[in-house]
């Protein structure tokens, strides 16, 4: 019985105009947001090459900048220069690149410190206003659940008012039924929409040869396909439950398109309202006076003759006075920036979760976390940089310990009172990304899922319920 | 017979769910987004105050190489109502010999966590677009095929009534339903600002706003149109309510979308980092040439002074120093004050090519989006509210126009071949090593020979100090007679007349639209 509903639904979607209008604009979406992604991602990696290229020359020849130049490489040298590490782009971009391009993306280090982090627009322009990258998230949450709510909003409602809806419970078929095979045809059919554009979009970026496909980037393919199933499945709901609800076509329209735009506008507009007025926290200004402060204090309590240095001599004895107090001023600034760098964590933490009473938002923490992007992975390099920059320290403090020509006085910021060896290019620390398994991104997306799972039941639901007090006349 | 078909249209309206809708949707998205941008614009101008303060500190030049002065512009209360790009670009210009000004500077990000910028929050004028274009085609998705449908079409036109009159008088009574839900969106606007007592508006931008209403009231008349226009061709009100919507999800989220994606994936714009990688060998090429020149020059008797204060871009302030070495200092000025000019000419056409790849990707993008006419109303809107591309392109070009009209007062003054380039003391003052060592010596020393042979050449046997000659207490001195930058915003008019281009492009569509439904609603089959 199901099965002829379903089929029955399907069939006079696929005829239906919107399915068809649709369908086509998706269609070329896809491929135009694959074309696009191709010219971008190439010249993003190679912008990223040439960067980070002349970054490692720059690191070991010593920076030309002004009138500051750096000659004299040695161990201490690259252990106290601050660097930079730019997150490299990543190939899953197309799928969702959660705007990581305007939240940080740049992490400052050295040996003895992990300073900060800043955003690289690499090849941002500023001239351009804010938008979104045309890429399957995009076109899932937005363009698709658009097209989800125009499917099934008149399911209900639209058959009430043709009469029909009374013809067809005259049969022998229970309400409940009825509706999950309308539930199931709009999914079936929303997911038929989006195929072919997914395969189109597969094809020509393997066509194109500029991304490699490995199983992982595969494997996340399929996981982001899936999910957006379950997402379509809550969109469906909401578009049933408006049906439902009201008793004519137009009324479920309007209900569909305020809920729409409402998840749309309301849920970011939310979450920046709630940071600015809930979860304020100090701003850059407050800090840096805040830091200030404290460093005049240390300066001023220091011993005299603690800013004396001897460029010739390491064992010049008012260095261990100078290493002493650049370490405290580095200690005074990090215990305050990182406390306001858990500020903004928790700031941003506790705001999306306000976005999560928008199905659309959630879907895009849940495709955040699939494509392993955006600010958890930002979360994941910063946590691994503390690692990496402990093991920095080591290997320095490993070759200073060898150097009898040292004092082993550690100075964050300066080459003037530890080992001066000529160093090995190859053997300098370098960080590298590991992004996070396929499991961990499942475990960070698993609550969001949930949520999802239960929204959907939750409308469903209801849906149900309603629809078996129905008045079909 | 219009008048009356438009009251009976509009009664009809107001009391529908959509009318409703309509108010309650900007009742929930208006305010909020007015908050946010309140919020943005309280914070940007606390930038402001902090940047100008250290702006006016930093101004305060003791001699003329360290005056390089900080521009800051204030920004726009209109800001609130269409962002424009005016929080992407700092507003910040420092303005060096020896580099045009590029791009400005200073924190951009009106927001103190950059985290939050996920999340893409719209402002007044975006709400505004989505939520009239909406209304405006919910209202007129049906004004042709909803009465057909019910019948009373052929009813009406029994009467002796012209088509025409009958579809002026549809149009009007759902312009009059449309009219009072934007101006209480604007109402509600400018409640929220005027209740922020913070914010006050000047008489021209008083007009501006008021421009931008009547702009918002064109723009919702040609989605009437465009509504209508659908309505017209086709015979069902679920067809025409199902392409409207199409058309509308088009125009509002795809087309802005696409547009700036397709300029940013097929102009290529090389990265700002590599381009000072570029730069930077320019640079290395001038400190080659300036170091070149000075060790040319002859050896200054005695090479110490008390003060000597070097930066970047000629920043230099010497005070306590031989005759000598102050003239062989000032030889070395003279040649590189014009040289560094010189440079900032060679590194120019690099930025200049920088600068106008994104020019030419934002054009792109701009017209690309101009393929909806949303799109158009946004821009017409930041060009009121001087928060576009232009506007901010016109700051910076007055900038490096100061910058020329700065260094042709410097070179016409001769500043960079004068003492007073890097010295408060007086050349007359100006002494011998030998008179130097004497003096500050107390006179232990009579000749630098004897300084040198006597006490090895160490300070602390130079205990005097040439009065006025510590740099770091020197006052600073009075700027006024250079030339000074004042920023001029575009005016009202030559603001209005340039959006008055893209209204005129929206009119037209609109009677282009307006014409072609008429003809299919004359020949249009009532059964």
């Amino acid at each position: 019985m199901i099965k002829t509903i379903i089929l029955h639904e399907i069939r006079q979607h696929i005829f239906s105009l919107r399915l068809q209008l649709i369908f086509v604009i998706i269609f070329i979406l896809f491929i135009l947001g694959s074309v696009a992604y191709i010219f971008q991602f190439k010249s993003s990696i190679n912008d990223y090459e040439t960067f980070s290229g002349k970054a490692r020359e720059e690191l070991l020849n010593g920076r030309n900048r002004g009138l500051i130049r750096t000659g004299n490489r040695n161990v201490t040298t690259i252990a106290v220069e601050n660097q930079n590490y730019i997150l490299p782009p990543l190939k899953n971009g197309f799928i969702d690149d959660s705007k990581s391009k305007y939240i940080p993306n740049t992490i400052q280090f050295n040996a003895f410190n992990v300073f900060g982090y800043s955003v690289s627009r690499r090849s941002g322009n500023p001239y351009l206003s804010l938008s979104q990258e045309l890429n399957w998230y995009f076109i899932v949450s937005l363009i698709l659940s658009f097209a989800i709510l125009l499917l099934s909003f008149d399911s209900v409602s639209g058959e009430k008012q043709s009469q029909t809806l009374s013809l067809i419970l005259s049969n022998n078929v229970p309400r409940s039924l009825l509706l999950l095979g309308k539930y199931l045809s709009i999914i079936i059919s929303s997911f038929l929409m989006l195929l072919p554009g997914i395969i189109a979009a597969l094809i020509i970026l393997l066509i194109s040869g500029t991304i490699r496909f490995d199983s992982a980037l595969l494997l996340e393919v399929c996981i982001f396909v899936t999910v957006q199933i379950l997402f379509i499945a809550c969109i469906a709901a909401l578009g049933l439950f408006c049906s439902v609800i009201s008793r004519s076509a137009n009324i479920s329209l309007l209900l569909c398109l305020s809920l729409w735009l409402l998840f749309l506008i309301f849920s970011p507009n939310l979450a920046v309202f709630s940071a600015e007025n809930l979860f304020k926290i100090k701003n850059s200004e407050t800090i840096s006076a805040e830091i200030k402060t404290v460093q005049d204090a240390i300066n001023k309590a220091a011993p005299e003759g603690s800013w004396s240095m001897n460029g010739g001599d390491p064992f010049y004895p008012k260095h261990e006075l100078r290493a002493k107090n650049q370490t405290n001023l580095m200690n005074a600034e990090k215990q305050i920036n990182d406390e306001w760098y858990n500020m903004q964590f928790g700031q941003y933490n506790h705001v999306t979760i306000f976005t999560c009473i928008s199905p659309i938002s959630l879907f895009g923490l849940i495709s955040e976390a699939i494509t392993g992007n955006g600010y958890l992975r930002f979360q994941k390099n910063w946590n691994d940089f503390h690692t990496f920059q402990s093991g920095f320290l080591t290997w320095f403090k490993a070759i200073d310990t060898n150097d009898p020509k040292s004092p082993h006085w550690y100075n964050p910021y300066e080459d003037c009172s530890t080992t001066r060896m000529p160093l090995k290019f190859e053997e300098i620390p370098i960080y590298t990304e590991r992004m996070m398994t396929i499991p961990q991104r499942l475990t960070k997306a698993l609550p969001e899922i949930l949520l999802l799972v239960f929204y959907s039941f939750l409308l469903f639901g209801t849906t149900v319920i309603m629809f078996n007090r129905y008045d079909v006349r | 017979m219009i008048l009356r078909i438009a009251s009976k249209e509009w009664l009809n309206n107001i009391v529908t769910p959509r009318f409703i809708t309509g108010f309650v949707l900007c009742l929930l998205l208006i305010p909020f987004s007015i908050v946010i941008s309140i919020n943005e614009y309280k914070s940007k101008m606390n930038v402001y105050e902090i940047e100008k303060a250290k702006a006016d500190e930093e101004n305060k030049a003791k001699a003329y190489s360290t005056y390089r002065p900080v521009i800051v512009k204030k920004p726009t209360p209109l800001s609130i109502f269409a962002r424009g790009i005016s929080y992407n670009v700092g507003d910040r210009v420092k303005v060096f010999f020896g580099d045009k000004p590029m791009l400005s500077e200073g924190k951009a990000e009106s927001r103190d966590n950059p985290f939050l910028n996920r999340f893409f929050t719209f402002d007044f004028v975006s709400v505004l677009v989505i939520i009239m274009s909406l209304m405006a085609f919910l209202f007129t998705y049906d004004i042709c095929t909803g009465e057909r449908e019910s019948g009373t079409l052929k009813m009406m036109l029994a009467n002796p009534v012209s088509r025409s009159a009958i579809l002026m008088g549809k149009l009007l009574g759902t312009f009059l339903t449309l009219i009072p839900m934007l101006i209480f969106s604007f109402g509600l606007c400018l409640l929220v600002i005027i209740l922020h007592k913070a914010i006050a508006f000047s008489g021209p931008e008083w007009i501006r706003i008021g421009v931008m209403i009547l702009f918002s009231v064109v723009f919702l008349i040609l989605f009437m149109i465009v509504g209508l226009f659908i309505s017209s061709r086709v015979r069902h009100s679920a067809t025409s309510i199902v392409i409207c919507l199409i058309v509308w999800v088009i125009f509002l989220f795809i087309i802005p979308n696409l547009a700036s994606y397709s300029a940013k994936s097929f102009i290529r714009v090389g990265s700002s980092e590599n381009l000072e990688y570029d730069i930077n060998s320019i640079e290395k090429e001038f400190q080659d040439k300036a170091g070149e020149f000075s060790v040319k020059q002859q050896q200054p008797d005695w090479s110490g002074s008390s003060y000597y204060w070097g930066g970047e871009d000629g920043f230099k302030l010497i005070g306590g120093a031989t005759k000598n070495f102050m003239e062989r200092e000032r030889r070395i000025n003279e040649y590189c004050g014009p040289l560094l000019i010189q440079y900032a000419d060679k590194k120019w056409p690099f930025r200049e090519q920088y600068l106008h790849e994104l020019e030419k990707q934002q054009k792109l993008a701009k017209y690309l989006s101009f393929l909806s006419p949303s799109e158009i109303f946004k821009e017409s809107a930041s060009a009121l509210c001087s928060t576009n591309y232009e506007s901010h392109n016109n700051f910076l070009n007055q900038t490096r126009n100061y910058r020329e009209l700065l260094i042709n007062y410097y070179l016409k003054n001769h500043l960079f071949g004068s003492f007073s380039y890097f010295t408060q003391l007086d050349p007359g003052s100006f002494m011998t090593a030998d008179e130097l060592i004497n003096y500050e010596s107390n006179g232990l020393c009579k000749t630098f020979s004897e300084f040198n042979t006597k006490f090895h050449g160490d300070w602390q046997y130079l205990t005097k100090i040439i009065p006025n000659s510590n740099v770091f207490e020197w006052k600073p001195i009075d700027m006024s007679g250079l030339p000074q930058f004042e920023y001029r915003n575009l005016n009202v008019l030559t603001d209005i007349s340039n959006s008055l281009i893209y209204i005129g492009v929206l009119l037209g569509i609109g009677i282009i639209l307006f014409w072609l439904s008429f003809l299919s609603f004359i020949q249009y089959d009532v059964r």
